[in-house]
């Protein structure tokens, strides 16, 4: 071979080499960042679910890595409930404030909420009311200086990782104030939830002949279970694991009735109730959806008993956001930045934290 | 003066009170109103006019009950224009 010939096949060796590696190179980084943008947005930033008690209305926090929205917020009477839940909450600002619509056990505390935090959009269906409890609302709502955006069918807003499509109201004009509900579909990552506020058979069957898919995983169920609500073509389309009726113990409506409740449980749908569980919520890590009820919390087993169950763990580890607290053997852990570690489960309760339903109170 | 029990239904109502509700919404049987101070009272729909609407505000006299439609025209107008400033 001569010095020509030499130098032409280490220089194609040293070619293929250099493809080669680039191309390795390239695969690996690519393989990397998949992984990475999974795990900024979906790993440890859980999508959090607050179905607040606030007897018969309904009251929703929904918080995302910090990011956080409250749709409705109870009757006038309810107002500081709902005001100092969210301060338990470390909550400063609502990114989005959704008032369904003007009934005033929705919207009835959404004025002190209004006065009370830093809002960014607030979205209400343009109709109006004559109470004094709306006109409460929109004089907040024009004293802190912000406009109201009306809800738009198909619309998406994003909240830090999770996102919420606008599902109804798909008329101008109803003859009832329930189908003006703002309905919306929250998903995150694998997970989603349907918020139905007061909808009606008449706004369901509109949302089905929509062709958007409303499928979720958790069902607000519409109208406290009233049988307005709640069609049975709705919840095959729906086909939710779970059902959350947020309603107030003794309300002489009848709400939920017993058609709603049977239309549920024949379809194996797990429900949760306000009135019987307290505080419900929901978290998901944008896999699985687990609860936490209040009820569980604080059910009458004797707390001597229990704290001697769980003195065997040396560290519990409590979550910023939720106030709710774990053993490190639970799946559902914070992100380290969202972490408050305890000593004694005794310290973790003092310090306003609640018990994981899911590792410690089961 | 009015003499109202704590269970709000019209039942406790007597002759002497006098009042002006607006009513938020139905829920089965009832019309749930607002009072002038922001509670809640649940009345049987049978016992208003027939014609009684959400928003309407109603003035009760003992067991005599009616709309204020200049009333209720007088708020709804109110209020559309302030939601016209507030809508974008």
């Amino acid at each position: 071979m001569n010095k020509n010939a030499r130098i032409f096949v280490i220089f194609t060796l040293l070619l293929i080499f250099v493809i080669a590696f680039s191309l390795i190179t390239t695969t690996d980084t690519l393989k990397f960042n998949i992984t990475t943008d999974n795990k900024t947005d979906f790993q440890g930033n859980n999508l959090e679910v607050h179905f607040i008690d606030v007897g018969q209305g309904d009251a929703i926090l929904i918080t995302q890595n910090n990011h956080n929205m409250l749709i409705d917020a109870g009757d006038n009477k309810y107002e500081k409930t709902v005001v100092n839940y969210l301060k338990k909450q470390s909550i400063k600002k609502l990114d989005y404030v959704i008032g369904t619509h003007p009934h005033s056990d929705h919207i009835g505390g959404l004025d002190a909420v209004i006065d009370a935090f830093e809002i960014g959009k607030v979205i209400m269906p343009k109709v109006e009311h004559t109470t004094k409890t709306f006109l409460d609302v929109l004089t907040s709502i024009k004293n802190k200086g912000l406009k109201v955006t009306a809800p738009n069918v198909g619309d998406i807003y994003k909240l830090d990782g999770a996102k919420f499509t606008i599902v109804a109201p798909n008329n101008k004009t109803y003859k009832d104030l329930n189908n003006y509900s703002v309905v919306i579909k929250m998903e995150y990552d694998k997970t989603s939830f349907l918020f139905t506020g007061d909808a009606e058979v008449l706004s369901e069957k509109e949302i089905l002949n929509n062709k958007i898919n409303i499928e979720a995983d958790v069902l607000k169920v519409g109208h406290h279970g009233s049988d307005t609500s709640s069609s049975a073509e709705f919840l095959d389309a729906v086909k939710p694991k779970y059902a959350v009726i947020q309603v107030g113990e003794g309300n002489k409506y009848g709400h939920p009735t017993a058609e709603t409740l049977n239309k549920l449980k024949n379809r194996d749908i797990k429900i949760y109730r306000n009135d019987l569980d307290g505080n419900i919520i929901a978290v998901s890590d944008g896999n699985e959806i687990i609860f936490t009820l209040e009820r569980n919390l604080k059910k009458d087993n004797p707390p001597k008993e229990s704290e001697e169950s769980y003195e065997e763990y040396d560290i519990y580890i409590g979550n910023k956001n939720s106030k709710v607290f774990h053993v490190d053997t639970c799946n559902s852990l914070p992100i380290e930045n969202n972490r408050k570690y305890f000593e004694t489960f005794e310290e973790a309760l003092n310090a306003g934290y609640t018990p994981c339903s899911k590792c410690i109170t089961q | 003066m009015f003499h109202i029990k704590k269970r709000n239904t019209l039942n406790d109502i007597t002759e002497d009170n006098k009042m002006r509700v607006i009513i938020d919404r139905f829920e089965g049987d009832y019309a749930v109103c607002e009072k002038e101070n922001f509670e809640m009272i649940d009345i049987e729909i049978e016992k208003l006019p027939a014609n009684v609407k959400e928003g309407d505000v109603l003035i009760i006299d003992g067991k005599y009950i009616k709309i204020d439609t200049i009333e209720t025209e007088k708020r709804r107008k109110e209020i559309q224009s302030l939601m016209d400033e507030l809508w974008e």
